[in-house]
C-alpha cells in the first residue's frame, strides 16, 4: 500500500473512532450530522460496518428529534436505576462490578504517558467508552502526524501504543459491551450503533496489527537498504 | 499468516478505491472542489485534554473523613492514591472509636464506585406516576434542574401557599439545618420532616422521662461488671460498633453479659446469658428484675437512698409507705414499687416472657449485685413497639435503681462539645414565610391521637411515617412541591405501599441521593448526591468510650460524575436561582455564613460548603475561641486530624442536677406527668383518655411510672401463628449497601444468614412441623403484606417466631439490589409485612412485636 492510501485509511480510522465516541455521548441536535460523517468515514475504514450506519442514518431520517433517544440512552448507559450496558471498562475487566479499578488506573496511566489527562469538563470515569474511543483516535492521528513528519520511530511508537491499548482495554471489553447494548436496546439507532461499533472494532483489531507489521516491514527494508 | 495479512490489505485497498471514488464524487458535488484527504482533520476531543501537570507517582496519603454506614459515625482515614480511594481504616486520633473500624466502612468503597450511582441530574419524561409507570428519566443539566426547582418554589410563593412545600430528610450530617431548617423556613413552610422516628426515637423516651436526656447513651463498658442488653446488638448494629467490637474481648473478661432478644444476635452469640424472650414482653422482665433488686435490697443506696431505719420493706405484694424511705438522687422509688412493681415476681415474669424463672432470678441477682457498675442497655428492639415508650422507661430505669446512671461502669450521656449553630433565619423570613410556617405540619403531630412529646413538649416529635397519610388524605392540606434527600421512605417505613401512593400524588418531587431508589421512582427530578465519606464537606458528632468526638467529612477524592453536596452546595444553587427570580432572602441569608479565617462571604456553592463548615466548627479549631477538649492551631490543623475529642467524661456531675422537673432521676416521672397533662389540656380531655386513644394500657398514676404493658401486635394468632422478628445487619444497619457485591458475598457474617440469599430464620421445631427445609422458597404473609424469601432452619430463633434481617427486597436500587430490575425484588422487604403503627408518645414507627405472620412454601 502506498503512503497516500495508507494515510487515507488511517485518517478514516481516526475519524471513525472519534465519531463513534461522539455517538456515545448524550444525543443532541448534532447527532444526525455525526452519523452522516461516520458513514463517510466508514466507507474507507470499514465498509462492512457502513451498512449498519446506513440503518442508523435511516433511523434518524424524518426530522431528527434527540429527545426520545435520550430515554434509551439513559437506560443503556446512565441509569438512574440500573444501567443495561455500563460503558466502563472496569465493569467488564474486573470483578466485582465496580468503577475506578486497577484497569481504570492503567488506562489513566496510558493517557498520561501520551501527555493527556481527563478534560476538566468531562465528569465521568476515565475508562468510559467515549474516552477510550477518543484515545484511540488521538493515537491514530499522532501516528499520521509522525508519518507526515517522516518520523518513523515515533510512528511505530504510536502504532505500538494503539495495539497495546486496544488489546488491554477497549478491544478487551467492547464486544461484551456491544452485546449488552444489542440485548437491551429497543431503538434502531442504538441497535445499529452497537453493531457498527462491533463490526468496526473487530476489523480494526486486525488493522492495527497489519499497519504495525507493514510499518515495521518498511523500516526493516529501509534499514537493510541503508546497510547496503 | 502472511497470506492473511496480504488479504487484509487487499481488502482495505479495494475498500479505499471504492470509497475514494464515491467520496470524491460526493465531495465535488458538495463543494465543487477537491478535498485534501489525510492530515486535514484535526479532531477536538471532548474527554481528553493535554496534561497540565506532572502526575502523582502512585504514592498515596491518608485523608481523614467520617463513615455514616450506620449511626455510629466513626472517624475514618481514607487511603487515596492518584485521586482514587483504595482503603479505609479507623482514625487513630479519635478517642471515641480508637482507630477501630467495622465492615461497613469498607463497603463504602463499593458505594462510591458503584456504576449504578446517579451520575447527572435527570428529569422524568413520563408524567404518569405509579409502581407500574416507568419514569423514563433523561439526563439534564444542573442548570435546567435548578431552574425547574426554583420555578416551582416561586409558584408557591406567588400563590401564598408556601406551606405546601415539604423537605424530607434521611441520613444527614450536622450541616443539615442549611437545607432542612433554614431553607424550609425562609421559603415559608412548617414541613421539614426528618426520618428520626423511623430510627429509634422511643429509645430516647425512657432516658428523657427518667433522667431528662433525649438522646442515645454511651456505656462505660470497660468498668462495668454486668451488661444487660435489651434488643441492641452493639457488635453488629447499634451505636459505636467499632469501639465496642474493639474492646469487647476485654469487656467479656471483666463483666457478665446478658442479651435479651428473641434471636441469637452477634452480641448474644458471645454473651454469658441469652434470654430469648417472647417478643414484646421486655417490660415484664425489667419489672421482675427491678422487683427482685428491691426485694433483695440490692439497689444502690448512695444513689437511690434507703429506708430511714435501714429495714427493707420491699416485700413481694406489700404496699410501702413512701414516708419511710429517704431518697437521695432519685424521685419516687416507693411510688414506683407500689404502682408497678410490688407483684411483679420472677414467676409472674416467667409466664409472660417465656423465660425460665431461674434464669430471670439469676440475671436479676447478678445484675443487682454488680451495682453500680451494672449497665442496662436499651436498644430499638423492645421499644420500637406500639407501647414501647413505657418499655423504654422501665428498662432504662434499672440504671437508676443500681446507680449506674452517670456513674463509672454505667450508662452515660453526651460530653460537652462546642460547635456553633448556623445563623438564625428569622430576619430573612418575610410575611409570606411567617404565615406559611404557622400551618399545621403534614405529619399531624400534636393531634390528640399523636402526642409525640419530645423533651416534654407535646407535638414536637416527628412522626415520619404518618406524613404519607397526611399527603394521601390532603390532611391538613395537599403538598405540591417536595424535596427529599438521602431517604427512601417507600422502602424504609412500615407499609411502604402507602408512600408509593402518597409520592405519586405530589405534583413535583425532587430526590437528592446517591442511588436511585424506590423513592426516586416517583420523583420528577433526580439530583446526584455526593458520597458522604469521600466527596462531602460536613461534620457529625457522636459519643463513646467516655468521650464525644466531632468528626469531619471532606472531599478526599474529586466527586464522581456531576454529584454535588446535598446539604450545602445544592441549597446554595437553589438560592441563586431564587434570587434570579426576584426572591433573594435565602441567598442573602447564606451569604452571612462567612469564613471565620478570612472574613470573606461565600460567592459560590463550593465556597459556601467549606465556609459553613468552618463557621460551625470554629470553636474547635480557632485557638482564640478555645472552650475545651482537643486544641488545634487553626482550621488546617483540625482538617488534618479530621476529628476533635471532648474532655473525658465527668462522672456523677448530673446527680441531682438532671434536666427533669425534680432534677432527680425520676422513677415517678413528674416530667412525663406534666407533658401528658399539657397534651390532655390542649385537647380538653384527661390523660386517661389520651392514653386510651393512643392504645396504651396505663390509667391513673401508673401512666407516670415505668411499667410493663402487654404488646400490641397485629394479626390473629390462629391465622398468623408466628411473631415476626426484624433485625439489622452488621453490613448495613440501614439500607445503603444493597448494591454492593460484598454485602451479598459476606451476608453470612450475620448469625444465621446466608451469602447471596435473603433468609427467614425458623426454629427447626416449627419448621419440621410444617415440613419446611433449609433452602425452601417460602412466602411470609402478614395482615398488611407478603414477601417471598428462603427458609433457613436455625436454633437461634425462639420457637413461635420467625426472624429476618432488614435490608434486602429492593425492586430497584441497582443491578445487584433487585433480582429483575423494576419487577422482581431480591429477597423481601420486611417493611412490606409491618403495619404503619406507632408508639404515639414518642412518634416512633413500630417495627418490633408489630405483627404476626404465616409461613407457606411456594
Amino acid at each position: 500500500m502506498n503512503t497516500e492510501d495508507l494515510t487515507v485509511y488511517e485518517t478514516a480510522r481516526g475519524r471513525t473512532y472519534k465519531l463513534l465516541a461522539d455517538c456515545y455521548h448524550v444525543p443532541d441536535a448534532a447527532t444526525h450530522e455525526r452519523i452522516v460523517a461516520l458513514l463517510e468515514a466508514l466507507q474507507s475504514a470499514c465498509p462492512a460496518a457502513a451498512a449498519d450506519v446506513a440503518g442508523l442514518k435511516s433511523a434518524l431520517e424524518n426530522k431528527f428529534d434527540p429527545d426520545p433517544l435520550k430515554v434509551e440512552y439513559a437506560k443503556l448507559f446512565v441509569g438512574p436505576f440500573s444501567i443495561a450496558a455500563p460503558p466502563y471498562g472496569s465493569v467488564y475487566l474486573e470483578s466485582p462490578r465496580q468503577l475506578m479499578g486497577d484497569t481504570t488506573q492503567d488506562a489513566l496511566r496510558r493517557y498520561r504517558a501520551a501527555g493527556l489527562e481527563i478534560a476538566r469538563d468531562f465528569k465521568d470515569a476515565p475508562d468510559h467508552i467515549t474516552v477510550e474511543l477518543e484515545f484511540m483516535s488521538f493515537l491514530i492521528f499522532k501516528a499520521i502526524e509522525a508519518s507526515s513528519n517522516s518520523n518513523a520511530e515515533e510512528k511505530v511508537h504510536y502504532l505500538e501504543t494503539q495495539k497495546s491499548f486496544f488489546e488491554n482495554h477497549l478491544g478487551a471489553w467492547v464486544l461484551e459491551f456491544v452485546d449488552a447494548v444489542v440485548k437491551s436496546a429497543e431503538t434502531a439507532f442504538y441497535q445499529n450503533l452497537a453493531k457498527t461499533t462491533a463490526a468496526f472494532l473487530k476489523k480494526d483489531g486486525k488493522a492495527i496489527s497489519a499497519v504495525l507489521a507493514s510499518e515495521q516491514f518498511r523500516r526493516e527494508k529501509h534499514a537493510e537498504t541503508d546497510s547496503r | 499468516m502472511k497470506a492473511e495479512k496480504r488479504t487484509f490489505w487487499k481488502d482495505v485497498l479495494d475498500d479505499l478505491k471504492m470509497s475514494r471514488r464515491s467520496f470524491m464524487k460526493r465531495a465535488s458535488a458538495a463543494t465543487g472542489g477537491a478535498i485534501a484527504l489525510g492530515g486535514a482533520f484535526t479532531p477536538s476531543f471532548r474527554t481528553l485534554a493535554e496534561a497540565s501537570e506532572v502526575s502523582g507517582k502512585g504514592v498515596g496519603s491518608w485523608i481523614a473523613s467520617t463513615c455514616q454506614g450506620c449511626t455510629s459515625w466513626c472517624s475514618k482515614q481514607i487511603y487515596v492514591v492518584n485521586g482514587r480511594a483504595v482503603k479505609v481504616r479507623g482514625n487513630p486520633s479519635s478517642k471515641v472509636n480508637v482507630g477501630a473500624g467495622c465492615p461497613r466502612s469498607h463497603l463504602a468503597l463499593q458505594q462510591v464506585y458503584d456504576p449504578d450511582r446517579i451520575k447527572t441530574p435527570m428529569k422524568r419524561t413520563n408524567p404518569g406516576k405509579g409502581r407500574n409507570e416507568d419514569p423514563k428519566f433523561v439526563p439534564i443539566s444542573w442548570d435546567e434542574a435548578l431552574d425547574t426547582i426554583a420555578d416551582k418554589i416561586m409558584e408557591l410563593r406567588n400563590n401564598n401557599e408556601t406551606h405546601k412545600y415539604m423537605l424530607m430528610r434521611g441520613r444527614y450530617s450536622y450541616m443539615r439545618d442549611i437545607l432542612y431548617d433554614r431553607m424550609t423556613k425562609i421559603i415559608g413552610s412548617p414541613n421539614n420532616i426528618s426520618h428520626s422516628s423511623i430510627c429509634a426515637e422511643a429509645e430516647k423516651f425512657g432516658p428523657y422521662y427518667t433522667e431528662g436526656y433525649w438522646n442515645y447513651r454511651q456505656y462505660d463498658v470497660m468498668n462495668a461488671r454486668y451488661v444487660l442488653i435489651w434488643g441492641a446488638d452493639p457488635l453488629a448494629a447499634n451505636r459505636q460498633v467499632s469501639y465496642y467490637s474493639a474492646v469487647w474481648g476485654d469487656v467479656i473478661g471483666r463483666a457478665k453479659i446478658a442479651v435479651v432478644e428473641p434471636r441469637l444476635s452477634a452480641t448474644a452469640a458471645k454473651a454469658d446469658e441469652w434470654l430469648p424472650i417472647e417478643p414484646g414482653h421486655d417490660g415484664a422482665l425489667a419489672a421482675a428484675v427491678a422487683h427482685t433488686i428491691l426485694v433483695e435490697g440490692l439497689w444502690y443506696k448512695e444513689f437511690v437512698g434507703d429506708f430511714s431505719d435501714g429495714q427493707n420493706r420491699f416485700v413481694p405484694g406489700a404496699e410501702v409507705d413512701p414516708e419511710t424511705f429517704e431518697e437521695k438522687h432519685t424521685n419516687g422509688v416507693v411510688r414506683w414499687w407500689n404502682l408497678a412493681l410490688r407483684d411483679k415476681t420472677v414467676e409472674w415474669a416467667a409466664e409472660r416472657t417465656g423465660l425460665p424463672a431461674e434464669q430471670i432470678r439469676r440475671v436479676a441477682l447478678e445484675y443487682g449485685n454488680a451495682a453500680p457498675h451494672a449497665i442496662s442497655w436499651v436498644g430499638g428492639g423492645p421499644v420500637m413497639q406500639v407501647r414501647g415508650g413505657y418499655t423504654s422507661m422501665i428498662c432504662h430505669a434499672l440504671n437508676g435503681l443500681v446507680g449506674a446512671c452517670d456513674n463509672v461502669g454505667g450508662s452515660l450521656v453526651s460530653n460537652k462539645e462546642y460547635t456553633t449553630e448556623f445563623p438564625e433565619p428569622d430576619e430573612f423570613m418575610d410575611e409570606i414565610a411567617k404565615v406559611g410556617k404557622k400551618h399545621e405540619k403534614i405529619d399531624q403531630r400534636g393531634r390528640k391521637e399523636f402526642p409525640c412529646i419530645n423533651e416534654g413538649k407535646p407535638g414536637s416529635a416527628v412522626i415520619t411515617n404518618n406524613a404519607a397519610d397526611g399527603i394521601l388524605n390532603d390532611d391538613p392540606y395537599d403538598i405540591k412541591v417536595a424535596i427529599a434527600y438521602m431517604n427512601n421512605f417507600t422502602f424504609s417505613c412500615g407499609q411502604p405501599e402507602r408512600w408509593e401512593r402518597a409520592l405519586s400524588k405530589i405534583p413535583f418531587l425532587v430526590h437528592i441521593t446517591t442511588n436511585a431508589s424506590e423513592f426516586s421512582w416517583f420523583s420528577d427530578i433526580l439530583l446526584p448526591d455526593v458520597h458522604h465519606m469521600f466527596e462531602k464537606w460536613g461534620y457529625v458528632k457522636s459519643i463513646g468510650n467516655g468521650y464525644r468526638h466531632v468528626t469531619l467529612m471532606q472531599p478526599a477524592i474529586k466527586p464522581m460524575w456531576e454529584s454535588k453536596i446535598d446539604e450545602t452546595e445544592i441549597p446554595w444553587l437553589i438560592a441563586e436561582k431564587l434570587k434570579e427570580r426576584g426572591f433573594d432572602n435565602l441567598l442573602r441569608h447564606y451569604k452571612i455564613y462567612i469564613d471565620p479565617e478570612t472574613g470573606k462571604e461565600p460567592n459560590n456553592a463550593q465556597e459556601f460548603a467549606l465556609y459553613s463548615l468552618k463557621y460551625a466548627t470554629q470553636n474547635l479549631w480557632d485557638p482564640a475561641k478555645y472552650k475545651g477538649g482537643d486544641k488545634f492551631n487553626g482550621w488546617e490543623d483540625l482538617l488534618k486530624a479530621g476529628v476533635w475529642n471532648s474532655d473525658p467524661y465527668p462522672f456523677r456531675k448530673r446527680w441531682s442536677n438532671m434536666k427533669t422537673k425534680t432534677k432527680k432521676f425520676e422513677f415517678y416521672s413528674e416530667t412525663l406527668k406534666e407533658a401528658l397533662e399539657k397534651h390532655a389540656e390542649k385537647h380538653n380531655t384527661t390523660v386517661d383518655d389520651i392514653l386510651e386513644t393512643c392504645f396504651y394500657q396505663a390509667r391513673g398514676e401508673l401512666a407516670f411510672v415505668p411499667h410493663y404493658e402487654e404488646p400490641f401486635t397485629n394479626g390473629d394468632q390462629s391465622e398468623y401463628p408466628f411473631l415476626f422478628v426484624d433485625h439489622k445487619s452488621r453490613l448495613n444497619r440501614e439500607g445503603r449497601s444493597a448494591n454492593c457485591p460484598w454485602y451479598y458475598d459476606f451476608k453470612d457474617v450475620d448469625p444465621g444468614d446466608a451469602a447471596w440469599d435473603d433468609v427467614a430464620k425458623i426454629n427447626p421445631v416449627d419448621a419440621e412441623s410444617m415440613g419446611i427445609r433449609t433452602g425452601d422458597p417460602i412466602r411470609l404473609t402478614s395482615p398488611t403484606g407478603s414477601i417471598t424469601c428462603t427458609a433457613k432452619l436455625w436454633e437461634g430463633v425462639r420457637p413461635g417466631t420467625v426472624a429476618k434481617c432488614y435490608g434486602q427486597g429492593h425492586w430497584v436500587y441497582g443491578r445487584l439490589a433487585s433480582k429483575d430490575f423494576g419487577k422482581v425484588p431480591r429477597g423481601g422487604n420486611n417493611n412490606d409485612l409491618i403495619p404503619a403503627v406507632y408508639d404515639r408518645l414518642s412518634g416512633s414507627t413500630v417495627r418490633h412485636a408489630a405483627t404476626r405472620v404465616k409461613i407457606e412454601r411456594v
